[in-house]
C-alpha cells in the first residue's frame, strides 16, 4: 500500500481528523515561513519515505516554484506532491477541494529526472547592436560565442546612422569599441559575409549549419539568439519613387553628413498610417541635422507625430525653436514634378483647411519599418508575438531568443536593455553546463502511437519530433513544456500526462460529484 | 448548484485564488487551457454539474500560443454535442480570464449560476 503524508499549512483551518485514512500515514502542521515549511516537509517525507503527499494551504506560485526546486535538489519527484490551496473557500469548499485533490492524488505517477550535459556556446545570428551586446552580456557570464553576420562589417543599422538622438551616444564609436572587447576575446568567434543556412536539435544542444564564404560549416551551441534587426519598404502608395529630389527616411543618413544646397526640404511621414515612433525619432533627429549642416528651410508633413515620453518631447522642441515648421494632414498631399523640384498641395485642419502648396527641392519619405527574418522564424519553428508570458526575449522555443529590431520596434536604449536581459536569461539557463528536466513527464507510448503526427504539427513549443526508426513521435523532455496540448489532440490517446493524466482528472471529477 | 471549473494555471487559476467562491465549486487546474478534452467536459455533467466553465488566457497571450484558442474550438464542439442531445449549450461556457481579474472570474461564475437557476 501506498504510503501518504498530510500536510497542513499553519492557520488553515483543516481538521486533520478529516484527513486520516488507511495510507496516511503521517499528518503534519507545517509553518508559514517558507523556508521553515520546505525544511519540514522535505525532513518528515524522507523520514516516512512517503510515496506522495497532499499539502493544505495557501501557497503563493513563488513558494511552490521553490518548493519543487528544492524537492529535485533532494532526489523527490515534486509530482507526487498535490497541493491545495484553500485562498477563498468556506468549510464545504475546503472539504471538496480536499477530497478531490486526494483524488488525484492517489493516480499520480513518479516522473524520473534528467542532468544532462549543454552546450555552453551561445549561437547569435547578426551582428547588429541588439547581437553585440548580447555578446558582451555572455562574456561577462563566461559563456562562449558565435556571432553569424550575413555581411562584411559588424553593427548593422548603427553604423548607417548619422547620430543617435536623443541619446549623446555616437552610434560608430560605441560599435567600435564593442567590436574592439569582442575581437581580441579568444572565446568569441565572428564569421562575417556568412548566412544561416539550416537549425537542427534543442535546447542545450543545437547545430547551426552556416554558409560562410570558405564554404559550408556548422558550429554546435546550447541556445540561440535571434538578432536579426529590421528592413524597411517603400509606401508606394505615395505615389514617388526615389530619384534625385526624393529620398527615403534611411537614405538620409547618408546625405546629411555631406553639405548640400537643398534649399527647401519637406519630410512626409505617416503616409499610409503606418508611421512610427522610429520613424519620428528619426525625422526629428535629421531634421536638426540638416538645419545645421545645410541650413534649408524644413517643413515636417503628418498625420500625428508620435512624441511620447521626455527625450522625443524636448527634440520636437528644439526642432520648432529651431525653425522647422509642422503641418498636419488627413488627406495625402498632392505630388507633381515641377522643373526640378516637387509641388505638395494639402489641407492642414489646424489651419481651417486652406489649400496649401509649397514646393521643394527635397522630399523625404518615411518607410514603414518591419522585422526582418521571419522567414528564418518562419523555417525554425520560432515566434516571438508580443505575449506576456513570454515576454520580453523568449520565444515559443526553448533555448532560442529574439533581441533587438526584429521583434519590435526599437530605439537604442531598448536594444542594449534587450542584449542585457537575453545575456542573463541564457546565463541562468545554461551557466552550470547542464540541463535538469523530467525526463518522462509527457511520454509518447510508442506502441499506441499511429504515427499521425498530429503532434508534432501542434505542438507550440516545437517539441514534438519524429522518430523515423520506431514509427513513432518523440516528445523531446527538454524542450517540452509541459502545456498538454498534445496529449489533448492525440487521436490515438498515445501520450500520457503523467502529472494531468485523464484518470485523475476524471477521478477528480468524480470525487467532488460525491 | 454544482459548477465544475477547468482552469489554466497561469490565469484563472491565479484569478480564483483572489475571491471568494462558492461552496459547491470545483477548480480542475490544468496546465494550459489546450490539455482540456471534450471527455473532460462531457465526464463533469455526467458526474452531475450543472454548469461547466472553461476559463483560459487571453487568445493572444497563451503560454503556449494557441492553447487558448483550442480550448475554445473544443468548448465550441461540445456544445453543439449537448444541443444535439437536447441539452442547454449555455451549460458550458469558455471565458478568457487573465491572472489579475479575480472579480472577473467570480463575475463569470455568479451570472452562469444565475443563468442556470432562471432556466431551471
Ligand atoms: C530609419 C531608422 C532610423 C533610426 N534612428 C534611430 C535613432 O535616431 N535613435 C535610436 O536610438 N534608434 C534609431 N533607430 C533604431 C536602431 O536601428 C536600433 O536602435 C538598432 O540599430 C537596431 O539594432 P539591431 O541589432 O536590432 O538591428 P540591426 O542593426 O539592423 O542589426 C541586424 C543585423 O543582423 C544582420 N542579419 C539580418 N539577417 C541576417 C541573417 N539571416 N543572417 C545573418 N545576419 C543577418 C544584419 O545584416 C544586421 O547586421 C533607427 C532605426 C531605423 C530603421
Ligand atoms: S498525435 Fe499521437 S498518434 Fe499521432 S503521432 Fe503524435 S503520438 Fe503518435
Ligand atoms: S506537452 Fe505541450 S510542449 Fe510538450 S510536446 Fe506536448 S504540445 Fe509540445
Amino acid at each position: 500500500m501506498a504510503r501518504w503524508g498530510a500536510f497542513i499549512c499553519d492557520g488553515t483551518e483543516v481538521d486533520a481528523g478529516s484527513l486520516a485514512g488507511e495510507e496516511v500515514v503521517v499528518t503534519t502542521t507545517l509553518p508559514p515561513q517558507p523556508r521553515e515549511l520546505v525544511c519540514k516537509l522535505i525532513g518528515i517525507w524522507t523520514r516516512f519515505d512517503l510515496d506522495g503527499g497532499i499539502l493544505i494551504g495557501a501557497v503563493p506560485e513563488l513558494v511552490e516554484q521553490g518548493l519543487k526546486e528544492s524537492f529535485r535538489q533532494a532526489g523527490l519527484d515534486p509530482f507526487r506532491l498535490v497541493l491545495v490551496d484553500l485562498r477563498g473557500r468556506d468549510a464545504v469548499g475546503k472539504d471538496r477541494e480536499i477530497k478531490a485533490a486526494l483524488a488525484r492524488a492517489r493516480h499520480l505517477e513518479p516522473v524520473a529526472w534528467t542532468k544532462a550535459k549543454a552546450q555552453q556556446r551561445v549561437l547569435i545570428i547578426g551582428g547588429g547592436a541588439a547581437g553585440l551586446q548580447t555578446a558582451l552580456g555572455l562574456r561577462k557570464l563566461g559563456l562562449p560565442v558565435v556571432i553569424v553576420e550575413q555581411e562584411q562589417n559588424l553593427g548593422g543599422r548603427l553604423t548607417k546612422l548619422d547620430g543617435l538622438c536623443p541619446w549623446d551616444e555616437d552610434p560608430q564609436g560605441w560599435i567600435r569599441s564593442a567590436l574592439e572587447v569582442l575581437q581580441r576575446d579568444s572565446e568569441v568567434e565572428i564569421l562575417s559575409a556568412s548566412k544561416p543556412l539550416a537549425l537542427k536539435g534543442q535546447v542545450g544542444d543545437f547545430t547551426l549549419e552556416v554558409q560562410s564564404p570558405a564554404g559550408p560549416i556548422t558550429r554546435r551551441g546550447g541556445a540561440v539568439v535571434l538578432a536579426l534587426g529590421s528592413t524597411v519598404r517603400w509606401p508606394q502608395s505615395s505615389g514617388l519613387e526615389p530619384g534625385p529630389h526624393v529620398v527615403g527616411l534611411t537614405r538620409l543618413d547618408e546625405l546629411t553628413p555631406i553639405r548640400l544646397h537643398y534649399k527647401k526640404v519637406a519630410f512626409l511621414l505617416d503616409v499610409d498610417g503606418l508611421g512610427s515612433r522610429l520613424g519620428t525619432l528619426s525625422a526629428l533627429r535629421s531634421a536638426l541635422r540638416i538645419k545645421d549642416n545645410w541650413g534649408s528651410e524644413v517643413h515636417i508633413l503628418c498625420r500625428n507625430l508620435k512624441v511620447d515620453g521626455k527625450p522625443l518631447e524636448s527634440m520636437y522642441r528644439k526642432a520648432r525653436d529651431r525653425g522647422v515648421v509642422f503641418f498636419k494632414y488627413e488627406e495625402l498631399p498632392r505630388a507633381t514634378e515641377q522643373r526640378e523640384k516637387i509641388l505638395l498641395q494639402f489641407k492642414d485642419p489646424d489651419l481651417d483647411n486652406v489649400v496649401v502648396d509649397e514646393a521643394y527641392d527635397l522630399i523625404v519619405l518615411e518607410e514603414e519599418i518591419l522585422p526582418a527574418g521571419e522567414d528564418l522564424g518562419r523555417a525554425w519553428g520560432v515566434l516571438q508575438p508580443a505575449n506576456v508570458h513570454l515576454y520580453p526575449v523568449e520565444t515559443n522555443r526553448k533555448g532560442i531568443y529574439m533581441v533587438g529590431g526584429c521583434r519590435d520596434e526599437m530605439d537604442f536604449p531598448g536594444v542594449i536593455q534587450d542584449g542585457t536581459i537575453a545575456a542573463g536569461e541564457i546565463g541562468a539557463l545554461l551557466g552550470q553546463g547542464v540541463l535538469i528536466y523530467e525526463e518522462d513527464r509527457v511520454r509518447v507510448e510508442t506502441e499506441k502511437c499511429v504515427f499521425c503526427l498530429t503532434c508534432v504539427r501542434l505542438c507550440p513549443h516545437q517539441a514534438a519530433e519524429i522518430d523515423l526508426v520506431k514509427e513513432a513521435a518523440f516528445i523531446n523532455p527538454a524542450a517540452c513544456q509541459a502545456c498538454g496540448m498534445c496529449a489533448a489532440d492525440c487521436p490515438a490517446q498515445a501520450i500520457d500526462y503523467k502529472a494531468y493524466d485523464n484518470e485523475g482528472i476524471l477521478a477528480q471529477l468524480e470525487m467532488g460529484g460525491r | 448548484m454544482r459548477i465544475v471549473v477547468f482552469c489554466c494555471e497561469n490565469s484563472a487559476y491565479q484569478a480564483a485564488r483572489q475571491v471568494k467562491l462558492p461552496a459547491e465549486l470545483d477548480l480542475i487546474r490544468l496546465p494550459c487551457g489546450g490539455r482540456v478534452e471534450v471527455l473532460h467536459m462531457l465526464r463533469a455533467f455526467e458526474e452531475g454539474a450543472d454548469g461547466v466553465l472553461v476559463l483560459t488566457c487571453q487568445e493572444d497571450n497563451c503560454q503556449s500560443l494557441h492553447g487558448s484558442a483550442r480550448a475554445r474550438n473544443r468548448v465550441d464542439y461540445a456544445r453543439e454535442i449537448l444541443q444535439e442531445i437536447g441539452m442547454d449549450p449555455e451549460r458550458l461556457q469558455w471565458h478568457p480570464v487573465t491572472s489579475n481579474m479575480g472579480p472577473r472570474f467570480q463575475k463569470i461564475v455568479a451570472d452562469m449560476i444565475e443563468g442556470l437557476k432562471a432556466s431551471a
